[in-house]
This record gives structure tokens, C-alpha cells and sequence, in this order.
């Protein structure tokens, strides 16, 4: 059997607004539950790093970019309805 | 924030509003696209527009934080402006200004901090101008920050603050954030853990701890001390450093030891110096814990105990040394409470005495002291006790053996600081060896002055020319010296007292004792001349004086007389007196000495024959002595020569002395000489004699004999060995005899054993007889019921046989014990046994012969059922000693049995006998075996064939009859057994024994009937009453006699048991008798004891029933009684 894969998660923020902080803890919760152990995140504050924003081509907050497994996917909000977003990153069939 | 915006144009204000307007339209639109959930946007130029709602909520919440943050701190904070101006404080501030009442309703807000510093007056004013001089440094950038720790008391209580200043902006001057924090409970903590460090510090025991780690984490002066090592040599090392190799262990788990809820452990141990030196240590340990409980070390209190230890090991040193001295000393150590009284174990005392704690404690000790000795020690303990002062004492102490030692006592107070006696400490010394030397001393002392002087006087007393004597106050003489002796030629005990008499002349006698009496009664002085007769016969003149001398009181002690030689004087007197006389005189005088010295000389003659012949008679009685000694003597030379011996001697060689004397002892002896001599140069070799053994000698017709020798060698003057003398008695007879007394001491045994086991049985039979009496009876009575149907019957007939069976057993039981009841007559064996015939016959098989010879024979006095039981025993044991068939021999005889018979028999008497012989050809038996056949319950035959009481029985019978048994037996040829019966006089009893009834016969009687057992009680009642008789039942002695008072009508017949509690049946009949003369009486008993039988025989008159009982012979006897006139 082959290793389950990690998962690297980039999520874009602006400062310590409501919603980022929203999907911040929501995509915590989310890992915590269905990923455990297999999973990155790496935090981007738009106002601070403007030009990573800019890289990514990231014209909204809170947006999160999955980075690996591929395919990529990107989802704005606040991350709120978890099947909506498990089944947006793919997750839903590797849970069953 | 402020905006900063210029004065614009109204156009411009247009164009803004306008813009403002399409700003807010875009915001709303944005919010429509990202429904609400997106925070910023950014355009592709990376310009991010945070949304309104986001900018809002950061702004609020950012505020919000910063204020919930500021009130929440515990910290009293104040915003100060560059002036020092408080502009803003946060809640602790707040509260805390309300509660000091401090600046006004703005809680200081306004107020400016450094004048309030500056302006502070009181106990800590300095402190507070400190204060400001820091603030204004941090506020002109001179310093980075300033902190602070004041006092700042409230009346009720002690604080402390810390007070922090740091600027708001490090680049540029912008004011200052003052905070003031209570510190007054760390402070408290940091006083206490001050004052504990202090005590730590000035503690005398080392205290040190250690991490979990087990690293040693804190260390105190003491211990630097202690152990050398200084605080930063020693902390962050092992604590192992500390510990010797070989105790490591107790370093290890130093915890784990711990119960829950122990706190402190203590041992003591050793534990090593900086400079390697050992020392003692007592160490407690004690777990550190945090304030959750959680062990995160442990302390360690060490005390150098080096001293203390020196200390104990003096004082059990001393305590060792003390009572070594207490063991090792044979005096006596004791204590006592001021009292003089023991009160706790005193071994010393115990050990010497014998007394026990329990008999010499208090005053016990004093029974100890010799009763002569108690009252003084008594009074001088009570004295010593009295004024605390030594106790010394001598007296006499009973040893545990029982003697009395001298004892010097000696003891010491202990006072107490009050001058009151706390102990006695005192020591017996035993004294008795020294004052027995003393007295030894002493004695001898005495003894060698009293010899001296008595030396000094008896040479005196010897040398003078004088005889000297002494008398006692009652005139008898008990001394003399030299001269007296020498005189009289006589001895001390011969002249002692009166004898001196008999060297007196015998005319001088008279007057010599009358004037003596008259000295020594009256106690005047005693003179006088007389003769006394010399030891060559001659008698001369003597002046006797004596005076007495007198004791102290004037009584007369002793006489002292002398006796002066004055012969010559009366010579020259007498020859004067002669010459004066005239020759005849002398003419008579020469005849006189002539004739005297003829006599004298007739006499030596006469003598020297008298001598002769004494010595020739002496040599005879020797002689004669030598030969009635009833022992040979021998005296042989060191050759084996023998030179004498005595006529015994010369009997049993079968020679003359003379033939024998002066021979070689191998010419006498030719067989046994060598033997002889070998124990002869044994003697004469080691020079010891050699006594009373044991060995054998033949004489001269071969017959070897017993002898007893003893041996002893000769010496002659020298105390060389010049021969050897022997003595043999001869003790052949007595060997026979003691062989003849073992024998007959194995029969005596015999008897003995027989006589014991009869006596169990006979006590046995008794109870068996009672019980069976009952089971034969019941089983009889049922039997005689005409309603008993057939299968009951048969088992009621066996209960009945074998009940029976077991009163033959118990009859045989008492027979061989000798307790039955004998009814003996005088019989004929000769017509006894032919009778037996047939029956005997029957008992032995075809291929046994049975032969009886009969000779002329006297008569027996025996109980012909006895004999018949003998005869009978016998036959059987013959025939089950001839399993494969043989003869069996029965004969009679008169024999007359002799002394050696007897001897050998036990205990026959001498006399004549009819002896009744029974032999079989059977196995025989061997010794062992035969020892063995008189023993109850012994059997060689099969288990379940004999009882092993056959031949006791014979035994126990022919014993009773005054008889004896003799068995000869040989292994596979036979064996026979002889009895003898002793020989009577008499007749025949014709009449034979009373007819049994056939029948049985009742009457109309009444029977007293007088028995304890219930069962035969019960029995016995309902036989007779079915009988017709009227029955009156007693179940002792004292119910009888009142039944015989209430029955008014008579009563024939008293049907008594014999043995019974209280009363026994014959002091029943007894009593009863002068109320009821007429009244017959019948004893019933299964045992008897001398109550109505002497020695085994019924006595004269007596009517009996020998239990156990059966209806039938009850009846019959019941009958037979009443019928009889």
C-alpha cells in the first residue's frame, strides 16, 4: 500500500479579518479531523505579503489554495460548509 | 487617526461625494458577489482593498483587545505623556485609585505623575522622588527603562510594588507607560524563603538537598563544614561523592522507601569528607514536593554523631566492663533502692544463694544470712541506711549447697543531688578461705609457742636428775619425764593414773596412798619416802614431794611432785645401821642374795623352755591354721617351684604335702601349670596382686572344678619379689546353685506373670458373667414361648449357643486365674480317667491310639470337674500335636517329688505325689516354645482353632490343687506332660454331684431376691414369678433389709448377689438372719471374693449359684435349696 498523501494547504488572509480568521480555524478543524498527520498549512497575510498575493493570483480573502495532492484547487469563503469544501479538495471518496 | 485632508473646491466636493458614492456602490456590489465572505479584494496590480466591514470589525476588535488585555492585567497601568501627564490608566489603576482615594474621579486622569512623585511626603518620600528622577530619564530617552521595588504600607497591612517604567516608542520621546504591579506576597515568599535560607544557613547540622536528578542542588555553611566541600565546589555534583562505595546503595531509591504520608526518614550511616575521612552521620531525609505534590527532590539533614557514637561505645564498653568485672568476681554485686530491700533481680545473689527473686526479694535476702548473723546485719544495714553511710559488715551467707560462707559485705550509697539515697550498690566478698587461714595462722601460731615451751620444759624436765610427775586435781598422774621412764622401765599408760603403784614397794604402798589421798583432798603438800622398784628388779630409796598450784580463783589446777634419788643416803644410814647390827646380819644378807640369785637363775632356765615350747605350739597352731583354711594355698619361688602349700592342696592332687612341697609345679600340675604360671610371673612381674578371679582347675581324677584365685606376690625384706602366694577356693558348688537359682528365679517369673493376667481376667469374667447371664437367660426364656416362629427360633438358638460358648470361655478365663469356685472332694484318678474314656476317644481322630496304664496310686483332694478339664486339655493338645495320627499315653503313678525337684519347680513342696501323665508322639517343641505354653493366649495352632487358654487353663487348675506340671518334650519325637497332684488321705466321696433336674419345678415361695444389676435383676424376676413364686426385688443390700422390714408375711428364701456396692450379699444374709432365722439363702456370682470363699473354696454350708445363670439351673437350685432341710 502506498503512503496516503500529504496534503500542503496555502491560505490567503488579510490581517486578522472576520472571515479569514473563519477559515482559518475551520480548515485547523478540518485537518485535525480528516487529515491528521498528513497535512501543511501555510498562513499569507495579503496585507504583509502583497507580492505572494499577487504570485498566486489571489484577488479575494480568505482564499485557500490546495497545493498538493494535485490537481490544484482554490476556494474563497470562510469555509463553513465542510462537505462542500471536502468534496471541493477531493476528500469525500478517500474517507469512505 | 486624524485625516489629513487640504480645503477643497466645491466642485471638488462634488467630485468626492461622487466618487464616495460609486465607492459604496462597488463595496455593496463586491459583498453581493462574495456573499459576505471575503474580507479583501485585490486588483492585478496586487492592490489589495480591505472591505469596510473587515476594516471596521479589525478596528473595534483591535481596540477592544488592547483594553480587555490592559483591564484584565493585574497590574496597576498608566499611559504618562511626554510631560508626564497620566492620559490614560487601566482598570487595576482604576481601582486602585478608588481604593487610595488617590486623584479625584478621574482616577489621576490629567494629573501630572512627576509632581506627584516629587510632592510625596512621609515615610516614603525618597522612594517616590527616586521614582520620579527615573521616569524622567526613560521619558528623555536616557534610559531604556526603570524599575523599582517600594514599600508602600497601607495602615492594615504591609506592601509592596514594583514599579516598571518603559517609553512608548523607542525612537522618539512619546510619553511613557508606567505599571505598578503588587509584589507584596513575593515579597512575603522571598522574606520567608530569606528567613528559611538564614536558618539553613546558621543551622549546626548540615542540610543539603538534591534534584531528581540526583544532583545535589543546595548546600549550607554546615555542611561546607561537615564535609570540606564549599557550596560552588559541591552543587550540580553527584551526591555519590558523598557516599562510601560500599553504601551506595542506600543513596539508590533514596524514596522509594517512602510510605504515603511518611515524611521524614531517618538512619544513621557514614558518609566521606572532601579529604577522604570517614564520619559518623545521622542523616533524616525528607521528600521535597511542589505545591501539586509531586516529589522534585529531597532534602537531607546530616548531624556528625563521630561523638556521639565514641560516646555509646564508651559507655557499652563500660557497660561490657562492668559486667565482665560482676562475672568475673566471685563476690556478689547487688543494688538496692534507698530501702535496703531487693526489688529487681539481683543474679549474683541469685546465683550464690539459690534463693529465687520470689524468695529473697525486699527482706527475703536476710533468710539467707546464718540466723546467728541476721539480727546484727539487720540492725547495722538499718544503721548504714539511717545515716547514708558505708555499709560494712561480716557475716555468714548459706551458699547454695547449703554451707555458710563468711562474707564480707561492704556497700556503698549512691545520693542524689538532694542528699536523699537513690541506690545501694553493694558487693559480698567471700571471706571464708582468708579467715580460715587466718584462723590457721593463728592455730598454728599458737600451736608452735605451745610447742616450744613444751619442748623447752620436757628437755628441761628430761635433763634434771630428777623425776618429775604431774597429777591431776583428782590424783590421778598424767605425766612423767625422761627419768621416771628410764627408772622403771615402764611406759606412759602403764604408770598413768594409779599404776604408778605397781613399781611402789609393796610396804610403802599403804602409806604412799594414804598420804597421796590426804594431799590432793586436802590440797596439802605430799612428802614422803619409799621404794620404788627399778627396771633391773632392784628397789631404791625415793623422797617424793608434790605441792599443788593453784588457779587464779585458788583451786587447784594441777600437782607437780618430784622424786628424788636418795638410795645412796639410806644405804650409808643402813650399812651404818648394820655395821652396827653385827655380822649375823650379814651372814644372813650373803645367804639371802645366794638363794635369790639361784632362784633367779632356776627361773631364766624354766623361762627360756616356757619360750621353747610357745614357739614349737605356735609353729603347730600355724600348721594346723594353714590346713583348716578352707582355700588351697600355695607359696611358690619365682622357679614355679613350689615350696609350701596346705593339705587342701595335697587333697586334690592326690599326694601328700610332702610329696608335693619343693617339686616343680609342672611335675604337679602337668596339664595346667603353664596356664598357672603365666599368671603367676604376671603378679611377680608387675609386683600387684591379682584378686578374686575366676578359672578352672582339674584335680587328680581329671574332674574339672571352679575356682576362685587370688594371687599375691612375696617380697622379703628389701621388698624384692622372691615369690608368689596363691589361694584358690573352690566355688564349683556355688556355680551349681546359682544356676539352680536362675532356674527356679525363671519360674518364680512365671508365677508372677500368671498371677497378674489371672487377676485382669478374673476382673473381666465377673462383668462378662453378668452379661452374659442376661443374654443366655433372655435367649432361653424366649425359646420356651410357644409363639416363636421357626427362622426366629434358630436365631434365638444361636444367640443361646454362643452365648454359652462365651461363659465356657470366661469359666476357662477363671479357672487358669484361679478364681473360680472349687468344690473339692477326694477322688481316684483311676477311677476318674477310665470314665474319661470314651469321651476322649471321641474327641481324637482313628489313627490315634489312645493308651492308659494305671498303677497303684493314693487319692487327690481336687475338683473332680478340674481334673476332668485337664485331662481333657491335654489329650487335645496332644492329638493337635500328631496332625498325621500316633499314640497317645495316659498313665498314673505315686511319685515321691525330692528336694532338687522342688528347687527346680518353683514352688512344690516336698512330698509325695500322684502324678497323672499324658505323652503324645506328636512334633515336639522347642525350647522357646515350651518357656512359652502356659502364657494365656498363647497358640501355636491355627488362627480361630485354639484359644491359646487350653494349656493356661491346665496350669491355673493343677496350681489351685496344690500341684505342679513338668513337661519333657523333644522337636519331632514327642512331648509329655506330667502333672503331679499332691497325695491325700481320706475316702471316696461316693455320693457324687446332685442329680440334675429334668424337670423343672416351681413353687409358692416368696424370694427375697437381692441383686444390682438390673438386666439379671429383671431376668431373675420374671423366671421365678412365672414359676409361681412370689418375688420381693432389692437392688442393693439396704433395700433388701427395708423389703424384709415392710413384708409382713414370710420369706423363704434370700437370692442374693455376692459382690455389690455397699452391702455384699453375705452382710445381707447377716443381718437379716436373727429378724429371719428361718429364712434359707442362696448366693449367686460369677467372681467371688473372700466373703463367702476362703481361698478358692466354698466355705462349709454355703449354697451357690455360679453365674452366668440359665432359667434352668436357677430353678433347679432355687428348688433343690427350699426342699433342703
Amino acid at each position: 500500500m502506498s503512503q496516503p498523501a500529504q496534503f500542503k494547504f496555502r491560505l490567503y488572509v488579510a490581517d486578522d479579518a472576520q472571515n479569514g480568521a473563519q477559515a482559518k480555524s475551520n480548515l485547523i478543524a478540518l485537518c485535525r479531523t480528516y487529515l491528521p498527520d498528513r497535512h501543511e498549512i501555510e498562513f499569507v497575510d495579503v496585507l504583509l505579503e502583497p507580492k505572494r498575493a499577487l504570485a498566486d493570483d489571489i484577488f479575494m480573502t480568505p482564499t485557500l489554495i490546495k497545493l498538493s495532492p494535485l490537481p490544484t484547487r482554490r476556494i474563497v469563503g470562510t469555509l463553513s460548509q465542510i462537505e462542500t469544501v471536502l468534496r471541493a479538495l477531493g476528500l469525500e471518496i478517500a474517507e469512505q | 487617526m486624524t485625516p489629513n485632508y487640504s480645503p477643497a473646491s466645491n466642485g471638488a466636493r462634488d467630485e468626492i461625494s461622487e466618487l464616495i458614492e460609486t465607492l459604496n456602490t462597488t463595496e455593496q456590489r463586491l459583498e453581493e458577489l462574495t456573499g459576505g465572505e471575503v474580507d479583501a479584494v485585490s486588483d492585478s496590480q496586487g492592490h489589495t482593498f480591505l472591505l469596510r466591514r473587515a476594516q471596521e470589525q479589525s478596528r473595534h476588535a483591535e481596540a477592544k483587545k488592547q483594553a480587555a488585555i490592559l483591564n484584565a492585567l493585574p497590574a496597576h497601568i498608566a499611559l504618562l505623556n511626554q510631560e508626564g501627564v497620566i492620559v490614560s490608566v487601566n482598570e487595576a489603576w482604576r481601582q486602585f485609585a478608588t481604593a487610595n482615594r488617590l486623584q479625584g474621579p478621574d482616577y489621576g486622569l490629567g494629573v501630572n505623575y512627576l509632581e506627584v512623585c516629587d510632592r510625596a511626603r512621609g515615610a516614603f518620600s525618597a522612594e517616590a522622588r527616586e521614582v520620579g528622577v527615573g521616569i524622567r530619564a526613560v521619558l528623555d530617552g536616557t534610559r531604556k527603562s526603570y524599575t523599582i521595588e517600594y514599600p508602600c504600607h497601607s495602615p492594615t497591612e504591609q506592601r509592596w510594588f514594583l514599579l516598571t517604567v518603559t517609553p512608548l516608542a523607542e525612537d522618539r520621546p512619546s510619553g511613557a507607560v508606567v505599571m505598578h504591579l503588587n509584589i507584596t506576597e513575593r515579597r512575603c515568599a522571598d522574606d520567608k524563603i530569606k528567613r528559611l535560607a538564614a536558618i539553613v544557613d546558621s543551622s549546626a547540622d548540615a542540610i543539603i538537598s538534591k534534584s531528581t536528578d540526583g544532583l545535589i542542588s543546595s548546600w549550607n555553611p554546615a555542611a561546607e563544614t561537615l564535609f570540606g566541600y564549599s557550596a560552588a565546589e559541591i552543587v550540580g555534583r553527584p551526591m555519590k561523592v558523598l557516599i562510601p562505595p560500599e553504601l551506595s546503595f542506600e543513596e539508590v531509591n533514596v524514596l522509594a522507601g517512602f510510605a504515603p504520608g511518611e515524611l521524614v526518614r531517618n538512619l544513621e550511616s557514614i558518609r566521606v569528607r572532601k579529604n577522604g575521612d570517614r564520619v559518623d552521620v545521622s542523616i533524616t531525609i525528607s521528600p521535597i514536593k511542589n505545591p501539586e505534590g509531586d516529589v522534585v527532590g529531597v532534602s537531607k539533614i546530616i548531624r556528625d554523631i563521630t561523638e556521639r557514637k565514641q560516646r555509646e561505645a564508651e559507655v557499652r564498653f563500660n557497660a561490657q566492663r562492668y559486667r565482665l568485672l560482676v562475672e568475673a568476681t566471685t563476690a556478689i554485686v547487688w543494688d538496692t533502692p534507698a530501702s535496703g530491700e531487693f526489688e529487681v533481680e539481683q543474679p549474683g545473689w541469685s546465683a550464690f544463694t539459690g534463693q529465687n527473686f520470689k524468695e529473697y526479694r525486699g527482706w527475703g535476702w536476710l533468710k539467707a544470712i546464718h540466723p546467728d548473723d541476721q539480727r546484727e546485719t539487720a540492725k547495722v544495714w538499718s544503721a548504714a541506711i539511717e545515716s547514708r553511710s558505708t555499709y560494712e559488715v561480716e557475716h555468714r551467707v548459706r551458699a547454695r549447697d547449703g554451707t555458710y560462707r563468711n562474707m564480707m559485705v561492704r556497700a556503698v550509697p549512691i545520693l542524689a543531688d538532694d542528699g536523699s539515697i537513690r541506690q545501694w550498690i553493694g558487693i559480698h566478698t567471700d571471706i571464708t578461705e582468708q579467715r580460715r587461714i587466718e584462723q590457721e595462722l593463728k592455730e598454728a601460731k599458737v600451736a608452735a609457742v605451745v610447742r616450744e615451751n613444751t619442748q623447752r620444759y620436757n628437755f628441761l624436765a628430761d635433763s634434771v636428775p630428777l623425776i618429775i610427775w604431774t597429777a591431776r586435781p583428782d590424783g590421778n598422774l598424767d605425766y612423767y619425764n625422761k627419768a621416771w621412764f628410764e627408772y622403771t622401765g615402764l611406759t606412759l599408760e602403764q604408770t598413768k593414773d594409779w599404776g604408778w603403784g605397781a613399781v611402789v614397794h609393796p610396804d610403802d604402798l599403804k602409806l604412799c596412798v594414804e598420804r597421796w589421798t590426804r594431799s590432793f583432798t586436802t590440797g596439802k603438800p605430799y612428802e614422803i619416802e619409799y621404794r620404788f622398784k627399778r627396771v633391773n628388779g632392784d628397789y631404791r630409796w625415793f623422797l617424793g614431794r608434790a605441792t599443788a598450784r593453784r588457779g587464779d580463783n585458788g583451786e587447784i589446777v594441777q600437782w607437780v611432785g618430784t622424786g628424788t634419788d636418795i638410795d645412796g643416803h639410806k644405804r650409808a644410814e643402813a650399812a651404818l645401821r648394820r655395821t652396827q647390827t653385827g655380822l649375823e646380819s650379814k651372814v644372813a644378807d650373803r645367804t639371802t642374795e645366794l638363794s635369790k640369785s639361784n632362784a633367779a637363775l632356776r627361773e631364766e632356765n624354766a623361762e627360756r623352755k616356757r619360750a621353747e615350747t610357745a614357739l614349737q605350739r605356735q609353729q603347730d597352731e600355724l600348721r594346723v591354721l594353714f590346713d583348716m583354711i578352707p582355700a588351697m594355698i600355695w607359696f611358690k619361688d619365682t622357679e614355679n617351684r613350689i615350696l609350701r602349700v596346705n593339705k587342701r592342696v595335697a587333697e586334690s592332687a592326690g599326694k601328700s604335702v610332702e610329696e608335693i612341697e619343693g617339686k616343680p609345679s609342672v611335675e604337679i600340675y602337668p596339664n595346667d601349670a603353664a596356664r598357672f604360671y603365666a599368671d603367676d610371673l604376671e603378679v611377680m612381674q608387675s609386683g600387684v596382686p591379682k584378686l578374686e578371679y575366676v578359672e578352672t582347675l582339674r584335680n587328680n581324677t581329671g574332674d574339672e572344678h571352679w575356682v576362685q584365685t587370688d594371687k599375691v606376690p612375696v617380697r622379703d625384706a628389701e621388698g624384692k619379689v622372691v615369690g608368689i602366694v596363691v589361694m584358690a577356693q573352690d566355688i564349683t558348688e556355688r556355680k551349681r546353685t546359682e544356676a539352680a537359682l536362675h532356674s527356679s528365679e525363671i519360674q518364680l517369673r512365671q508365677s508372677a506373670k500368671m498371677e497378674a493376667i489371672g487377676q485382669l481376667a478374673g476382673g473381666i469374667a465377673h462383668d462378662f458373667n453378668n452379661l452374659l447371664t442376661v443374654i443366655i437367660g433372655r435367649a432361653q426364656l424366649l425359646e420356651s414361648r410357644k409363639d416363636m416362629t421357626a427362622p426366629i427360633l434358630r436365631s434365638v438358638n444361636l444367640i443361646h449357643k454362643t452365648g454359652l460358648r462365651a461363659a465356657v470361655l470366661t469359666r476357662q478365663l477363671l479357672q487358669f486365674s484361679r478364681q473360680q469356685v472349687l468344690q473339692p472332694q477326694i477322688i481316684d484318678l483311676n477311677i476318674l480317667v477310665p470314665e474319661m474314656q470314651e469321651m476322649l476317644r471321641s474327641l481324637i481322630s482313628e489313627d490315634i491310639d489312645l493308651v492308659i496304664k494305671l498303677s497303684k496310686i493314693g487319692k487327690i483332694n481336687a475338683d473332680p470337674g478340674q481334673v476332668q478339664q485337664v485331662v481333657m486339655n491335654l489329650v487335645v493338645n496332644a492329638r493337635d500335636a500328631m496332625p498325621k495320627g500316633g499314640k497317645i499315653t495316659i498313665e498314673t503313678s505315686n511319685i515321691h517329688l525330692d528336694e532338687e525337684y522342688c528347687a527346680n519347680n518353683g514352688d512344690s513342696t516336698v512330698g509325695p505325689y500322684v502324678m497323672l501323665a499324658v505323652a503324645d508322639t506328636g512334633c515336639g517343641m522347642d525350647e522357646k516354645i515350651r518357656a512359652r505354653i502356659f502364657d494365656p493366649f498363647f497358640t501355636t495352632k491355627e488362627q480361630g482353632k485354639g484359644t491359646g487358654l487350653g494349656l493356661s487353663t491346665v496350669y491355673g487348675i493343677v496350681k489351685q490343687a496344690g500341684g505342679s506340671i513338668y513337661v519333657y518334650s523333644e522337636v519331632s519325637h514327642g512331648t509329655v506332660f506330667k502333672v503331679y497332684f499332691p497325695e491325700v488321705a481320706g475316702k471316696v466321696h461316693s455320693g457324687g454331684s446332685s442329680a440334675v433336674h429334668s424337670s423343672i419345678v416351681g413353687g409358692g415361695e416368696t424370694i427375697l431376691l437381692v441383686e444390682d444389676e438390673e438386666g439379671i435383676r429383671e431376668l431373675l424376676s420374671e423366671i421365678l414369678t412365672s414359676l409361681g413364686y412370689t418375688v420381693l426385688m432389692a437392688m442393693d443390700g439396704e433395700q433388701a433389709i427395708r423389703c424384709s422390714e415392710d413384708h409382713k408375711g414370710k420369706i423363704q428364701l434370700l437370692l442374693t448377689d455376692v459382690v455389690m456396692p455397699k452391702l455384699n450379699g453375705k452382710e445381707v444374709a447377716l443381718r437379716l438372719h436373727p429378724v429371719r432365722p428361718e429364712m434359707k439363702v442362696l448366693y449367686m456370682s460369677g467372681y467371688t471374693n473372700h466373703s463367702i470363699v476362703s481361698r478358692g473354696v466354698l466355705d462349709a454350708g454355703i449354697e451357690f449359684l455360679e453365674k452366668p445363670l440359665s432359667p434352668t439351673s436357677v430353678a433347679a437350685k432355687v428348688r433343690e435349696v427350699l426342699d433342703r432341710q
